[in-house]
């Protein structure tokens, strides 16, 4: 008793103080709306104000508005931690939804209702929502169009089965604001679903352009988001659209002008399913698209930014469309420099040999700023012009040598690196700017610059005089180096030597030899060191090397560097958008099942039936072992017929079994299928986060069937995740005599670096199961004899016979027998090694009906699971 | 226990019992008329209804009463100051239920001095237990010892016996 008082705290915090409040039965409105506020505050700083949810929730009922969003707002944040407590809010909700006087009250009430994503809040959504869809007033049936995506996240088949059509009504609403926030939900369904759930037809494209000059910027953008599903059916249809979505292009919003620009790409494109259109006509639709970009130059940077991103992709389609317009992109002084630097990503893909005098002048002025990194970026981009435009490359490399002349120190390097690249494009033009660089040895203290200039003096040794007073500079110091320069420098000196054999050079090449293969630390720099000298001691050394070393070398590639074809289509789908701005396909910023690799499993099948071959013997003994369990009414077959064919594991769909949440940001998906032969968990993790994750390791808890993994260690490549990266790996595992618990549902524990995230998952019996082969009476009388009895239903859209096919595929021994399914298997069973496991089974109506009998208790979730994965 | 005396204001009242019992039509019976709803139906969570009745002004959490909510009644009974626990004399299988459900919600120390109605609803249905019977059947009399308790016979539907009621819930709640 008196133990109850040291819990009970007399303290009086600010929770305490506001609870008090809102009980309080002298609190009139005014009061309780105050408080409700300071509750809010708290909550929205972060306050975890979660414990005064019930004494919120007695507040919930008044006529005044303010308060009633309030208390809403304070449910949809709490409602997923009180999920029991949540539902007392349900009656207010149904009420509030279905008020005549306000149309305000019902959208409120229905919003918050699909926003608290608590399953035994949707299930009273339903007859709100319906009503909500049919609503006199617009902003209810706005409302009620999103919530129909909301609550698709939720329950997908409730939403199939009785909203989609009301919703794809709502397509042809007169109110322009419900078309376009019915077509956001059917986008994000469609998104969701990764399926089409809605086709935009000629005459849905019609519907929308109406709608599109009456709505907000918002709905534009959606619409805009809507058409770019249009697939036309002829090229006039694409043209006719195409024509009233350009007049989209002036509108102010830049979202809008980017929806509208990816609707044109899409449509002048042309696709699988659509025509293409004339490439005149085309371009000439894209074109329109150039002054809307320009004017959006003049937005704050960070819009700049998304459009100057976005630039590149449009110029992939349309190469000419800012050809006289280069000047628009040059850099203004005050551009923040991560605009700067797209900028001139642009600049240099659009430099031609007309506008190059221009834009190097420009350049030229921009390698005397003092941004640092600013500069050094210029100095690559020119490089770049010189490697892409032949004809305009002595003009760079003019440059580029004025700038070597200013004798800044990180100009000069970083030219010297750039010229490198410049001299291996067009290997024998610029001879004469090598001495030129020489006369900067001493200013060089980077050691990519100083090997980049070694690896000159090497590749010109033939032609600079004193390259090898050069080396033999670089040599006094090879002990200090960077290991690229030590690299470097041991090239450039066996080059000196092959290309003026002499005794001052031979000096050079042995006292290099020495240094590198006996005092050099790094492995590699070892390696190369013998490998040249085994080369030039070996007979005939000295021409061989010749032919290697001074080989011709393949001129550098003189394109700059371009996306990959794959990656460019589908950024180009993703026009204006975040995948387009990041450069990175848009998938990979959800969690996606990764689809399975076939040449993957055919190997495996292979594989498959080795390891089954080796394991017939203990098979048979198994068989033995049950026939004895099962009392003796066995027909079992001679050894040499229960060599089982070969079976083949198929993979289970993974699922989603651990979400990012409290501050983790590992998702798993989890699922089972075969790896090398055996049956394994796999297991598919992703980095939704910022940091690397490590230290993967991998346990199950106690389980009926004694399942182990076969080690801790996950063997996720590298034992690291890159934030966004997602890993497949399998967790092979084998049976050992694991205490015996009743639940048999295997539960699992993925720990890494960030700690350990836990889930339970059905184990697909037919994966773990051997076939025991009797005949359909022995199966029965021993399934009369059995006990335990689990029952399941699934659906079934086979006839028996092929069900009896697939289960026998499946590696779970079955027989028909009249209209039934008679089937027989062991399953392991950690501490009796196996026991017995016999399911009676019908087929009727598209549905299977499954009685499954033995030694495990609790099976009838993964009875389910096994056969909805057989049955596919 | 104080006849007689003056009433408080306002009272916040409880308002629990089985699923069907009648709660919410108690309720509103108990409303003056022009606040009186025509329909009712089954409450999921619960209700509040704020009302001035027989010279008090009242706040009435009223209850779900399906089996699935119940273990929520608790999170209510702070600041309650009278239970209303309403019985179906017509749904004799359930007084067990009743009983059992009724011991939970005096038992809870937050409700130790609130005063206990115990409202007899549907006594105009033929074949209806009489008030002996039920409080037999409940065993009120060792169950309430410790609480001011009373039992009243009503009926909602023909509006019998709802005054009587409001009126012993201002008397007894002491002030």
């Amino acid at each position: 008793m008196a133990a109850d008082n040291y819990f009970s705290t007399t303290k009086r915090g600010e929770l305490q103080e506001w609870r008090d409040e809102l009980n309080s039965n002298n609190s009139n409105n005014t009061k309780i709306r105050e408080t409700l506020k300071k509750i809010i505050a708290g909550m929205t700083v972060g306050k975890d104000v979660s414990s005064l949810f019930s004494d919120v929730l007695k507040t919930i009922q008044t006529d005044d508005m303010e308060r009633k969003k309030l208390v809403y707002l304070y449910l949809i944040n709490y409602a997923k931690t009180n999920p029991d407590l949540a539902i007392l809010a349900v009656n207010t909700f149904v009420n509030d939804a279905t008020d005549r006087n306000h149309p305000l009250l019902r959208a409120l009430a229905l919003r918050t209702m699909s926003c608290i994503r608590v399953e035994s809040i949707t299930e009273y959504l339903s007859e709100p929502l319906r009503l909500g869809l049919e609503d006199t007033d617009p902003y209810v049936r706005k409302t009620a169009a999103l919530a129909v995506a909301k609550l698709f996240s939720i329950d997908p088949e409730l939403c199939r089965d009785h909203f989609m059509e009301p919703l794809k009504g709502l397509l042809r609403d007169s109110n322009q604001m419900v078309v376009s926030n019915a077509v956001a939900a059917l986008t994000d369904i469609t998104q969701q679903a990764r399926e089409t759930v809605w086709a935009v037809d000629k005459e849905m494209a019609d519907t929308l352009l109406t709608a599109l000059t009456e709505c907000n910027e918002w709905g534009q953008s959606y619409i805009l988001d809507g058409l770019a599903t249009f697939a036309p059916q002829s090229v006039e249809d694409a043209e006719m659209v195409a024509e009233r979505v350009c007049s989209r292009l002036q509108h102010a919003n830049s979202a809008v002008v980017l929806s509208a620009i990816r609707v044109l790409v899409r449509l002048t494109r042309g696709g699988a399913d659509f025509p293409t259109m004339a490439p005149e006509k085309a371009q000439e639709f894209l074109r329109r698209a150039r002054a809307p970009i320009v004017s959006l130059l003049t937005s704050p940077p960070e819009i700049q930014y998304v459009v100057l991103r976005n630039v590149p992709l449009l110029l992939s389609v349309c190469p000419d469309m800012f050809a006289a317009d280069a000047r628009v992109f040059f850099c203004r002084y005050n551009d923040p420099s991560y605009v700067k630097v797209e900028k001139l990503e642009i600049l240099s893909r659009l430099a031609s040999d007309q506008n190059i005098d221009t834009i190097l002048a420009e350049f030229k002025e921009y390698s005397q700023e003092v941004d640092v990194d600013f500069v050094r970026k210029t100095i690559q981009t020119i490089g770049r012009c010189a490697i892409a435009l032949e004809q305009s490359a002595n003009k760079c490399m003019a440059v580029l040598l004025e700038l070597v002349a200013t004798k800044v120190s990180y100009v000069v390097q970083e030219a010297i690196v750039v010229m490198k690249d410049v001299f291996r494009r067009y290997p024998s033009r610029f001879e004469e700017a090598i001495a030129r660089l020489a006369e900067h040895l001493d200013s060089l203290d980077e050691p990519d610059a100083k090997a980049s200039l070694v690896w000159i003096v090497g590749e010109y040794s033939d032609r600079i005089d004193n390259a090898d007073d050069l080396l033999d500079w670089f040599m006094d110091t090879i002990a200090e180096e960077q290991p690229t320069v030590q690299f470097q420098l041991l090239t450039a000196v066996v080059k000196l030597y092959l290309n003026r054999p002499a005794e001052s050079t031979q000096a050079m090449l042995h006292s290099v030899l020495e240094y590198v293969t006996e005092k050099a630390d790094d492995p590699d720099l070892r390696d190369r060191g013998f490998l040249y000298w085994r080369m030039l001691s070996a007979d005939n050394g000295f021409e061989m090397a010749r032919r290697i070393v001074l080989a011709e070398r393949p001129t550098l590639n003189a394109k700059p560097h371009e996306l990959n074809e794959t990656l460019r289509e589908e950024l180009l789908k993703h026009f204006g958008s975040l995948a387009s701005v990041y450069q990175r396909p848009a998938a990979s910023f959800t969690l996606v099942a990764q689809p399975q690799d076939d040449s993957d499993s055919d190997s495996e099948e292979e594989s498959d039936e080795e390891s089954e071959e080796e394991s017939a013997p203990a098979q048979t003994q198994e068989v033995d072992n049950l026939a004895d369990l099962l009392g003796g009414i066995t027909t079992a077959a001679p050894p040499a017929t229960t060599a089982p064919a070969a079976r083949t594991f198929k993979d289970t769909k993974l699922a989603g079994v651990v979400a990012p949440a409290n501050g983790k940001t590992l998702a798993v998906m989890a699922g089972f299928g075969p790896s090398n032969g055996k049956p394994a968990l796999k297991v598919a993790v992703k980095n939704m986060g910022q940091a690397h994750i490590s230290g993967f390791q991998v346990q199950f808890n106690k389980n009926p069937f004694g399942m182990v993994p076969e080690s801790m260690a996950m063997g996720v490549p590298g034992d690291s995740l890159a934030p966004g990266a997602v890993s497949t790996v399998a967790v092979p595992f084998t049976f050992a005599a694991a205490p015996f618990t009743e639940n048999p549902r295997l539960q699992v524990a993925v720990k890494t670096s960030e700690g350990v995230a836990m889930f339970a998952i059905d184990v697909p019996l037919h994966f773990i199961a051997e076939p025991v082969p009797m005949d359909a009476a022995s199966i029965l009388a021993a399934w009369q004899a059995a006990g335990n009895e689990d029952r399941a239903i699934v659906p079934c859209p086979k006839s028996g016979a092929e069900v009896c096919s697939l289960l026998n595929e499946a590696g779970i021994h079955a027989v028909a027998e009249g209209d039934s399914i008679l089937t027989s298997a062991s399953l392991p069973n950690g501490t009796e090694g196996r026991v017995p496991w016999v399911c009676r089974a019908m087929v009727k109506a598209g549905q299977m009906a499954v009685a499954s009998r033995g030694g495990h208790t609790g099976l009838s979730s993964a009875v389910t699971s096994t056969m909805n994965a057989i049955l596919g | 226990m104080k006849f007689g005396s003056k009433g408080k204001k306002s009272i916040t009242a409880l308002v629990v019992g089985l699923d069907n019992s009648g709660k919410s039509s108690i309720v509103n019976q108990f409303k003056p008329k022009k606040m009186m709803v025509k329909e009712i139906t089954p409450t999921v969570g619960f209700k509040i209804e704020e009302f001035k009745a027989a010279g008090t002004s009242w706040k009435m959490y009223d209850m779900s009463g399906q089996g699935r909510y119940r273990n929520l009644w608790s999170k209510f009974y702070q600041e309650i100051e009278a239970v209303v626990f309403v019985v179906d004399a017509s749904d004799r299988l359930r007084m067990v239920v009743a009983r059992e459900e009724l011991k939970t919600v005096i038992e809870s120390p937050e409700l130790s001095r609130a005063p206990v109605l115990v409202l007899l609803n549907k006594t105009d249905v033929a074949g209806h237990e009489d008030s002996a019977t039920v409080m037999d059947l409940l065993e009120l009399p060792q169950l309430l010892a410790s609480h001011t308790w009373t039992m009243m016979s009503a009926s909602a539907v023909k509006d019998e016996g709802l005054e009587d009621a409001l009126s012993w819930i201002v008397s007894s709640v002491r002030t």
